[in-house]
This record gives structure tokens, sequence and C-alpha cells, in this order.
């Protein structure tokens, strides 16, 4: 079942492979949204609804790379993060989730741009005082707003729902729930060109 | 080609995508707590002693006694026990891990059938802790203690004033919080480092053998409290609102461990505890005969019975030289006032002539209380204790896989405020193995 699970990423992903490198040449332009991107965000992140109060609210730091596809609206990344919390009790969590998602940005003219995030990938979960930790699968949900400043930067502000899915464990009965709210800062790569 | 290395990148996350087939709810386990902890209110751990009517007055009811006071004035309701023991602790640590990071007001009433004194016990809420590590204290942060039925008077004139009331869980209610009182004993007071001392935030309660968790079972914690069958009134003088001298009769714990004197302010070092663990898998049932009305104990086998007892030569107080601290300095009645002053007058003399009755070396004073304080200190309570009204005895909850000592002793020779001072039983070690787990052990001989 997995083995079967895992050819069909491989395959849906490696369709795009070809279209990715007919449509590069056709993507010149001045909207950064165009060009591959590399930034890193920093903010804080809470775990919310269900798993609420379990931990604190704690600050994390963030990395990301994004690439596009034949479309000028829709791009893909890949992204990780760091975050610990604590709490007034003995409960901990160190958390990294790595995963990528799609961006689509909105028709929206203006010199900022509104983006909507999508995602799915896996998190490595370490938690206390019960000292375990595993990769979990977790689904992600998100939008982000940023301009440019300068010709390589751009800055923006982003808000990421991270839900950590456990329920298919059997006798589980919560997952994890993580929002982030961070500040962007990106910088354009023309490597390829 | 570099566009191809970047797609196969991102290729990558979505196969981590399929993992944890071997995973554990981690924030099941988070959410909830497999350790669970109980506190009660009475010496044994299960079947206690039904309460005792005797209303016990301290010595320290020197301004106004009594029997000093207008009979007339007394109301109906003064020469009976409180109904309601009031607690307010603010969390319970292990060690100093905080887990058990969360307030809990208990108002009991003193009745043999409140599960804080029924041995049945009221949860409280905690957290997990590390496993594979070893914890030997439990530290209780006791923000309130009060009983009701706390009666003022005023000494000027030797009538009665009111109730007493006081702050607790948010709301002026009938009682008088002594927390204040508890914070050191008179061997705290005399120290130079009393500041960094304080007996009742926290309470060190320790566990009988430390405790050693591992994922493997269900753990219980007991910490239990000597307050059933163990209080008594005491006085204590101060101003009211009004700027008049008032008198407070207030029942707080019995100072059979540590003596309150005439004069005495603190009152600490009387609120005793112990804790103990058991678990699931582990637990076994204790029986046997013993004469009726008895207290059967138990005793970790590594220990001697001396150490649960205190004789009345360990608990007489050195002497001491303490100031008149009959409260405040009187207020705005001319009667303490003047009283306050004699007293201090006679203080100067009993220090003069203290002083000069003191060999050249200090020590002898010092060691003396520092003797006295270790051997209080040392008292421990027994981990199981029951009573037993017609000679049968169960003790509930018993960890196998350790041995016991037993002992047994009357209920009747120790009465309101007191503890027992001796014990029957030979002191035969007694290994109760995991063979009995589940089921009932019985204890043939003492």
């Amino acid at each position: 079942m997995r083995f079967f699970r895992v050819l069909t990423a491989f395959v849906i992903f490696g369709l795009l492979v070809p279209a990715g490198v007919l449509s590069a040449r056709s993507r010149e332009g001045s909207d950064p949204f165009v060009l591959p991107q590399a930034g890193l965000w920093f903010g804080p992140v809470s775990t919310v609804a269900d798993s609420w109060g379990v931990v604190d609210p704690a600050l994390a730091i963030g990395g990301y790379f994004r690439y596009n596809f034949p479309s000028t609206s829709l791009k893909m990344g890949i992204e990780t993060s760091y975050e610990k919390h604590t709490s007034k009790g003995m409960n901990k969590i160190m958390f990294v989730p790595v995963y990528s998602n799609f961006l689509y940005k909105l028709p929206i003219r203006s010199i900022m741009s509104f983006q909507l995030k999508a995602g799915a990938g896996a998190g490595y979960i370490a938690i206390w005082p019960e000292d375990k930790s595993q990769w979990d699968p977790l689904f992600t949900l998100g939008g982000e707003f940023s301009f440019p400043a300068g010709t390589v930067a751009n800055m923006g502000l982003r808000v990421d729902y991270i839900m950590l899915y456990e329920k298919f464990i059997s006798g589980a009965k919560h997952n994890g729930h993580f929002v982030n709210v961070g500040v962007n800062l990106n910088f354009n790569i023309s490597l390829f060109d | 080609m570099k566009r191809i290395s970047i797609y196969s990148l991102f290729l990558l996350i979505p196969a981590l995508f399929f993992c944890g087939c071997d995973n554990e709810a981690l924030f099941d386990q988070l959410k909830g707590s497999k350790l669970k902890m109980v506190v009660k209110g009475t010496y044994e751990s299960n079947s206690p002693k039904p309460w005792l009517s005797t209303v016990l007055d301290d010595d320290n009811m020197t301004v106004l006694p009594p029997s000093g006071i207008d009979s007339s004035a007394i109301p109906s309701g003064y020469d009976s026990l409180p109904t309601v023991c009031k607690l307010d602790i603010a969390e319970i640590k292990i060690g100093d891990e905080r887990f058990a990071n969360y307030r809990e007001v208990y108002q009991r009433s003193m009745t043999d059938t409140d599960p804080f004194f029924d041995g049945t016990g009221l949860d409280y809420r905690c957290d997990d802790v590390r496993y594979k590590r070893s914890y030997s204290t439990l530290n209780m942060y006791m923000r309130k203690n009060a009983f009701d039925n706390a009666h003022s008077f005023l000494p000027s004139t030797g009538l009665y004033d009111s109730l007493v009331k006081s702050l607790f869980n948010e709301v002026y209610s009938a009682g008088y919080d002594f927390i204040l009182h508890e914070v050191w004993s008179m061997y705290d007071y005399l120290r130079e480092e009393r500041s960094d001392l304080n007996r009742i935030y926290p309470l060190s309660i320790s566990f009988d053998t430390p405790f050693y968790y591992t994922d493997d079972d269900d753990y219980t914690l007991e910490v239990r409290l000597v307050v059933k069958n163990y209080i008594k009134r005491y006085e204590t003088i101060t101003t009211n609102s009004d700027d008049a001298t008032v008198s407070y009769h207030y029942f707080g714990f019995s100072d059979w461990a540590r003596d309150v004197l005439p004069g005495d302010t603190y009152t600490g070092g009387n609120l005793m505890g112990v804790a103990r663990w058991y678990s699931k898998k582990k637990a076994t049932t204790v029986k046997g005969s013993v004469p009726a009305g008895s207290i059967v104990i138990a005793i970790p086998a590594e220990n001697t019975i001396d150490e649960y007892i205190l004789s009345s030569t360990d608990r007489e107080r050195p002497a001491d030289m303490f100031s008149p601290r009959s409260g405040s300095s009187g207020g705005s009645d001319i009667i303490p006032a003047m009283e306050y002053l004699v007293d201090q007058e006679k203080y100067k003399g009993d220090y003069s002539q203290y002083y000069t009755s003191l060999t050249t070396d200090f020590s002898v004073y010092s060691d003396t209380w520092t003797n006295y304080n270790t051997k209080i200190n040392s008292l421990k309570i027994p981990p199981l204790a029951v009573y037993t009204a017609d000679g049968n005895f169960v003790m509930e909850n018993v960890q196998s896989g350790r041995s016991y000592k037993f002992f047994y002793t009357s209920a009747s020779s120790y009465g309101m405020g007191e503890l027992p001072s001796s014990f029957t039983g030979s002191g035969t070690e007694q290994l109760i193995s995991t063979d009995y787990a589940g089921g009932t052990y019985t204890v043939t001989s003492f």
C-alpha cells in the first residue's frame, strides 16, 4: 500500500518536469512572483483549537525556496521551520515541519502580491515529559502578502495553519494544530538564465 | 538541467508524507496524563479513625483564656469543633519539576463521609513526569489554611466581639486564615537565615521510598496531610480596623510535634504529611487480625519504628529567650498597651538572667535548639495505616514487590491532636512478592 502511494507521488510530480523545462524561456519580466525565490521568515507560533493550552506559544524561524510552474499565478515551494514550545507545567514540544506547497497568486493588480498556499509534508515532533519523537504527516493552509523592496528583495507577512495528522493511528483522538504568523524576507534568484 | 534538479528536490517532500506506520498518538499523550495524584486529610491511608469531638485549647491562650471570658458573652457555637476545613493550594511540585502547576481550593466538611476525610481522597490534577527518574520529595505550595468557627474577643472589656471572617477563595467567609503563623516555627525565628526559611510555601513532603516512574504501568501518587483528629485552638492578638486590640481564638493544627508556648506567634512545622506511590498492576490488599479498636501501620523494611515515634522528651522544647510577643503594642486600648510595657520590662530582666547563666560558649544554646529541630524534623508518618473497629483490618493499594514491617497500637491510646507514641510489633521484615499483585496478602504475625 505504501509503495503505491509513493509511486503515485513520483508519477504526478514527474509529469511536471518537462512542462517546467519547456516553458522556462518565456518567463521573463519584472513581476517578482515569477522568479525563483529563497527566503526566511520569523514570528510567533501557537498551538490552537483542540491543541490549545497544551504548551505556550513560542517563536519560530523558517526558510523556504519557491519555483515557478508554467503559469504566472502558480508556484511550488518547499519549506521548513523550527519551533520549540515550553509550558508552565511539564509539557514541551519541539516541532520541525518539512513540507512542499503550492502558491496561488490572487489576480489583484497591485504592487503587493497576495498569495494563498496549500501543501502537505511531514513534521518531526518531539514531546516531553514523555521523551518521544517521530515523523507525522501534515497538511497546511496559509496566506501571505509581499511587496518588493528593491530589485532583489521582497518583504511581507505570512499566516499558516499546520495540522499534524495523528488520527490515522488506531486509538488516537487528537490531531495537532499550529498557527504561525511571521515576517517574510525573500530574495529573487536569477541563477538559471 | 538545473531545473530538473530543482523539481527532483520537490519530489522528495511529498515522499516524506507517506510515513508514520509505527507512530504513537503524541498529542493524546500531551493532553492527558497517565500519572494520577490523590490528596487525603488523614493519618490513615484508608479506613480512618472517626472524628473525635474534643475541643483542645492550647496553653498559648494567655491574654484571654476561655475561663476569663464572661460566660454570657460566649456564643453557643464557640465550644465545638469547626465544620469546614479550607485549604488553598497553589501548586505541587515533584522535586523541582512543575508537574501539578494547577491551583486547587478545598473546602471540605469535617465529617466522616467527606472524601477528604474518609480515606478515598480527592483527585489533584497533574501532568506526567519524566520517565526513568527518581523523585524523593513532593513540595506543596500552600496559599491559605483556614478552619471556620473562629471567634474574636476584646481583651479590654472581656466581651465577645464577633465571628472572624477572612478572605478565602476570593470571598470573605467565616474562618481565620492562619497561614502566616505557619511560615516559621520558634526554631526558625531564632535563626539569622529565617528569611530563607519557609515551612509552608513549600510544605515539603517526602515519599516513603523514592518514586521511579516508568512507562509500563499506571501509577498513582497518594499525598496525606495529617488533619483529621489533629486540630487545636490557639490565640492570636492583633488590632482590628478600628485600631482596637482583639484576641482571635482560631483552630489550627495541633502542636503535639512542635510545641507552641504562651506568647508565640509562630506555629509552623505542625502540618505534617507523607507521600507514597503505587501502581495498578502491582497493587495488592493486605489483611489481618489485631485487637479490636487498633491502628495498624506498615513501614518500609529498611526503616525502624523509632523513626515514626516521638517521645515526650523529644518533644520538649528547649529553654528559649522569647520576647513578650503579646501581639501588637496594644493599639488604642490602654490596658493591653500598659501590659505590653510591663511585659517588656520583665523580658529585660529574664534576658539578663538567662544570658549570665549561659556558659561562655553560646553554642550550647544553639546546639540544643538544633538537636531539637533535627529530632522533630526526623519524625516520619507511616506510609500505610488503617483503623479497625472490630480487629479485622484491610489495607488497600499496597505496592507489592517490596518488604514491609507491620505494627499496631490501640487507637484510644492517643486522642485529639496527638499521634501514637508506641507500637507493638517485632519488626520482622515481610516481603510481599509480586505474586500477590491483584490479590490479598495476609499478615499472620507482627
